[in-house]
């Protein structure tokens, strides 16, 4: 039971990652990204899709890019990257991971149409991996009264989110100007929580929406509202 | 899991537990900056070893198959206190070296990509997972089946003998059974159910440290944190040994067949938590993978 949560969380980022499944990991994260999040809004203040980068640490770059082809400057081949970002968005699709977020609005989590947009790239300076792409929400919504929520987190923690820079979260589109977005860090995993994780059964039919309840208040929330 | 299996635990806990997951990504995080001071610098390789055994010891205090192996084998068998530390720290020794062995020889001499590392670690850990079940599987066998049929078969002889000469008698066969040949191969099953899979953590290191070309630096971080995590789980273990004689003591304050019922009741628990753990590490490991 210990090592099942922790599995999904590696699967999530597939084929470089799916080593940290291990036992173990679900102790403490082996794997940080440093977050960026913009939330699109479209004319009719409805929000459209979340544009999201995510920069690895640099031992999971290095673990990633072992034993890949680099020419002279350290870089990696296009089609190599390509597969990366194919191979990840695929993992991350999994019901189980869910790319990772959640948007709500009035109490409902809503339904995303297929990722765009997603590249990988490799900076052999930093020795630093990067994913961007686009998640479209299945329909527009509107943020309504009581705003929009949405929540990114891994809620194994085999992955360690950080929105550290000061443009971390943004809201973008034609009409991104006219509502607001205010972040909140997540608050300290405590012993009890634990231990509620510990005791998820080991079905992933069942996992989100459990994990979702247990896991309130340890995600990184931004909270849209247009008024 | 035994681990898992308490009712909430007190605020003060709550925050031991916080606090220790804390420092051990505080020490994980710094290890990257640790391998390149030792780079730039001999002396700084202190440093590297130091935060790499901090990281094992609260690594080992973490949830992880290891020490409920260790432990649960330690009861189920009456180790004596030495043989348990022993075992925890050859186990954490071995993990140590079949992540070098593995990183030495499939990504430094064979260049292999994270996929394929990825694919030895599955086989790695579904291995141990197996050992882990097949181990537990024995030890109910030898410590909760076994003697009830061997009561039964002699029911009549064991009560007699039990009331006569209370629990002196009854520990020699025991002790007579964990001894010899069959209890080393017993015990190197234990310490190759626990030490075969290789923790991620000591993985990342070593491949850091060869994208650094300098692997010396991860073999260094990798067997420290392998000492730092088996010297928790040494004393864990001699935790476990301690617990089985006061509930040893306990029992001979009851009665002869008191103290061997009692006795009895712990192996057998043991054993089948040993069991139970495999089956369902075994069990995950093979549906997360399917």
């Amino acid at each position: 039971m210990e090592r099942t949560p922790a599995r999904h969380g590696l699967a999530a980022l597939s084929a470089a990652a799916s080593l940290l499944a291990a036992g173990d990991a679900g102790a403490h994260p082996h794997m940080w990204i440093d977050a960026r999040a913009a939330v699109e809004i479209d004319a009719g203040r409805r929000i459209t899709a979340l544009r999201q980068v995510w920069l690895f640490d640099e031992m999971f770059g290095a673990y990633a890019t072992q034993g890949l082809k680099k020419d002279r400057n350290g870089a990696l081949a296009p089609d190599v990257l390509r597969g990366m970002a194919q191979d990840w968005m695929k993992a991350l699709g999994e019901p189980v991971t869910h790319y990772f977020t959640r948007v709500t609005v009035d109490g409902k989590s809503l339904a995303f149409g297929a990722p765009q947009d997603a590249r990988v790239d490799w900076n052999p300076k930093t020795g630093r991996l990067s994913l961007s792409f686009t998640l479209p929400l299945a329909e527009p919504a509107a943020p309504g009264a009581a705003g929009a929520q949405v929540d990114i987190y891994d809620p194994t923690y085999f992955v360690a989110y950080a929105f550290d820079a000061k443009d971390a979260v943004a809201l973008g589109g034609p009409q991104g100007a006219s509502c607001t977005s205010a972040y909140r860090k997540p608050k300290e995993l405590d012993w009890k929580t634990l231990q509620q994780l510990a005791a998820i059964p080991a079905d992933p039919d069942a996992l989100p929406d459990e994990l979702f309840a247990i896991t309130k208040g340890l995600t990184h929330r931004i909270e849209v509202r247009c008024l | 899991m035994p681990e898992s299996g308490g009712a909430g635990g007190p605020g003060w806990l709550s925050g031991v537990f916080g606090q220790v997951a804390v420092w051990q990504s505080h020490f994980y995080r710094q290890l990257t900056g640790a391998v390149r001071a030792w780079q730039q610098d001999g002396g700084a390789a202190w440093a590297l070893v130091g935060l790499s055994f901090a990281y094992g010891v609260f690594h080992a205090l973490g949830p992880g198959h290891g020490k409920a192996v260790i432990s649960s084998y330690v009861l189920a068998n009456r180790q004596t206190a030495r043989n348990g530390a022993l075992l925890a720290l050859v186990s954490a020794l071995v993990q140590a070296l079949v992540a070098i062995a593995m990183v030495a020889v499939l990504a430094l001499a064979f260049n292999a990509t994270a996929a394929l590392m990825n694919a030895a670690t599955r086989w790695l850990e579904l291995a141990s997972y197996a050992l882990v079940t097949a181990l537990g599987a024995w030890l109910v066998w030898a410590r909760a089946i076994r003697p009830l049929r061997a009561r039964a078969a002699t029911s009549a002889h064991v009560h007699a003998h039990a009331h006569d000469c209370g629990c002196g008698h009854a520990h020699a066969p025991e002790a007579a059974s964990v001894a010899g040949p069959l209890d080393r191969r017993r015990a190197v099953s234990a310490v190759l159910a626990v030490g075969l899979r290789p923790c991620s953590g000591a993985l990342i290191v070593l491949v850091f440290a060869l994208s650094q070309g300098f692997f010396l630096a991860g073999v260094a971080s990798a067997l420290a944190m392998g000492a730092g995590t088996g010297l928790t789980v040494a004393a864990l273990a001699m935790l476990a040994v301690a617990a089985g004689g006061a509930a040893d003591r306990l029992g001979r304050r009851l009665s002869g067949a008191g103290a061997a019922r009692l006795r009895y009741g712990v192996q057998a628990l043991a054993a089948l938590a040993v069991l139970l753990l495999g089956v369902m590490l075994l069990g995950g490991a093979l549906a997360a993978g399917g």
